[in-house]
């Protein structure tokens, strides 16, 4: 359980960062960059302590880490592709 | 500020590095990625057997006296009991004996089975397991080239991975904060592949620095090893190996016959003695002596690197603790360190989470090579046009091929390889080495025919080569269930239905790729080394929209086609 609480966290905050950026293209109108930026922090925070929680505090941070990477890749992949799938 | 001839020099640097080592790298992380679901590929490879279930654990200690009394050679060497029942554990008892050999010499090694009849009689059958998924972790390792070659090349590849990181972030620096997440597709084929290229490499950078860390520390681990010996042991480490591998050692045999405590009832102190252990088999040695032992190979979670040779001694006779230093949670500093750093390259850690992680970090890296070739072709193109179309440069095509022949055929060889294991399981003598066979032919007949056909045809080809290939994985599967004729299995866990759904969606993937670079070939700029008519046969060519995954699409469509 503590688990899926942690991946929604760390997912969550990677939105968020996602979202605050300028380069974004998920959102036509955002929310105050300065909010999502917080919130995203806040969220990778809890992530973290979650999956420290979960495992220890080693494996807990590469965990983490590498969810963030995927998301952070995937997240401009998905709002590319959608773009690309909107003008066909 | 960085200085703009210091970019441009790293730059240069960042292009040829990733050049030179992209092929071996995409194979690396292709192959790699896939190694990340090594077990359930092996699962789904391995054909149906007696099973664990068809002896009970309760039975298991009359299993383990028989095989100990029929085949002395496993008595001494170790028997391995199985816990799990996955289909890759074709019954509850296997061991290895060694091949026929000469005294000293370097020698291989036959598997065997052991069950129980219903009549309660030993049935022990020598059979070789699948060796599927260590093919391709050994095509991840090496390339496929053979030791100890395979291993410097890797080592000196990913020696030069690391430059081409570190030269790549310098490029990056300037604009980093400016271009982060930004993924343009337009008109603008340039952009868009560097935006592709970046977005990737960027956000996986870690992940990257770890690999080329670790992969350099893997691949040169065997001379690293034979310096350290002679410069700073003089000889002496033979002295840190034994005490390295004492852990492992069983006792001696005593000669004193000992009553074996049942393998249920081991587990049960197992349990009492070390509560967070996650046993994965049991490897009995001497049994019938009062000094025999069983190690239990297993897992601690929250450990990096938690099953990598982990596990406890117990003695087979009392369940007596004897040894548990190789436990993530018993082990020293110096062998948690190591432990965590192959850990870390192999993503042997936490669960499914990780392994899906390492998966699409993986297919990620595999794509930050080939989008890294298809960036300097598109560079190329741009610099040679100067106004009008031109015919690209031969090295030009000739990396275009090589791009689509290595990467495509990498790719195809190793789904049909997957697909042979049904295919020619019972069909061919000696199926491990058809694995070889078949990838390899697969491999070089399609560089072969990437550089016969041209970069834009052959990946048209290819890719509906690969999704071929991909789809008969789960096609396989299907056949054998709607057809027992066949002589095939379609096993029904969640593993390896996992690996025919996988393979499903890449199949998909690889349609969809080769559609968008159909339209490509036809509707690109024709001055491309993607496109299949020949520059100057359309006066103004609209640029194309670009396609993610190798393609791209005008919104007008041509009608005359060279072909």
């Amino acid at each position: 359980m503590i688990v899926v609480l942690a991946l929604t966290l760390t997912v969550l905050g990677c939105a968020c960062l996602y979202l605050a950026n300028p380069n974004q293209q998920w959102l036509s109108r955002v929310p105050p960059r300065r909010l999502l930026l917080a919130a995203g922090c806040l969220l990778l925070v809890a992530g973290l302590a979650a999956w420290i929680a979960a495992l220890r505090p080693l494996a807990g941070f590469f965990v983490a880490l590498h969810v963030v990477m995927v998301c952070l890749f995937i997240f401009p992949y998905s709002a590319a592709l959608r773009g690309f799938a909107r003008k066909n | 500020m960085i200085r703009a001839d210091i970019v441009k020099l790293y730059k240069t640097v960042h292009t040829w590095t990733g050049i030179t080592c992209g092929f071996a790298l995409f194979i690396a992380f292709y192959a790699g990625a896939l190694t990340m679901f090594k077990e359930p590929i092996s699962r789904w490879a391995s054909p149906p057997a007696v099973g664990v279930a068809a002896v009970s654990l309760d039975d298991a200690p009359r299993l383990l006296e028989l095989v100990a009394a029929a085949h002395p050679e496993a008595r001494e060497e170790g028997i391995k009991l199985h816990l799990r029942g996955n289909e890759n554990e074709p019954a509850r008892v296997t061991w290895e004996e060694d091949a026929p050999h000469q005294e000293g010499q370097a020698h291989e090694h036959v598997h065997w089975w052991a069950t129980l009849k219903p009549d309660g009689t030993l049935l022990a059958k020598q059979e070789e397991p699948s060796e599927l998924a260590d093919f391709i972790n050994h095509i991840h390792m090496r390339v496929g080239i053979p030791e100890p070659w395979g291993s410097y090349f890797m080592g000196v590849v990913s020696l030069l991975y690391g430059v081409a990181l570190i030269s790549g972030v310098i490029v990056l620096l300037p604009s980093l904060i400016k271009d982060l997440f930004a993924l343009r597709v337009g008109k603008n084929l340039k952009r868009m592949w560097l935006d592709a290229h970046n977005v990737v490499g960027v956000a996986a950078l870690p992940f990257h620095i770890a690999m080329a860390i670790t992969s350099t520390a893997l691949s040169f681990s065997g001379p690293l090893w034979s310096v350290q010996e002679s410069v700073i042991f003089g000889g002496k480490q033979e002295i840190l190996n034994d005490l390295d591998n004492e852990p492992f050692r069983a006792p001696k045999p005593i000669g004193e016959a000992g009553v074996m405590m049942p393998p249920a009832q081991l587990l049960q102190k197992l349990k009492v003695q070390a509560s967070d252990f996650e046993p994965r088999f049991m490897i009995f040695r001497n049994i019938g002596d009062k000094a025999a032992s069983v190690r239990v190979p297993g897992a601690e979670r929250g450990y990096v690197g938690d099953t990598h040779l982990g596990g406890v001694m117990l003695s087979a006779v009392t369940g007596e603790l004897l040894k548990d230093s190789t436990r993530p949670s018993r082990q020293d500093p110096d062998r948690r360190a190591s432990e965590t750093f192959y850990g870390l390259h192999a993503g042997q850690y936490e669960g499914a989470t990780i392994t899906w992680a390492y998966f699409f970090l993986g297919l990620s890296g595999a794509w930050l090579f080939y989008g890294g070739n298809l960036l300097w072709i598109e560079t190329r193109r741009k610099n040679a046009r100067k106004g009008g179309e031109v015919e690209q440069s031969r090295s030009t095509r000739l990396l275009g091929s090589a791009t689509v022949g290595v990467c495509l055929g990498c790719v195809a060889g190793i789904s049909l390889t997957i697909v042979a294991a049904k295919w020619l399981h019972g069909r061919v003598a000696d199926l491990n080495h058809w694995h070889e066979l078949v990838y390899y032919a697969v491999f070089l007949g399609s560089v072969a025919w990437a550089f016969a056909w041209g970069a834009a045809r052959s990946a048209v080809q290819l890719l509906w080569l690969c999704c071929a290939a991909t789809l008969a994985i789960p096609l396989t599967t299907l056949l054998a269930a709607l057809f027992p004729a066949l002589d095939m299995w379609a096993h029904g866990s969640a593993a390896t239905i996992g690996v025919d759904a996988v393979a499903f969606i890449g199949a998909l993937c690889f349609a969809w790729m080769a559609i968008a670079t159909t339209r490509r070939i036809r509707n690109g700029p024709a001055d491309s080394i993607w496109s299949i008519q020949k520059a100057g046969d359309r006066a103004a060519p609209r640029e194309p929209m670009a396609l993610p995954g190798g393609g791209s699409v005008t919104l007008t469509v041509p009608i005359r086609l060279n072909r």
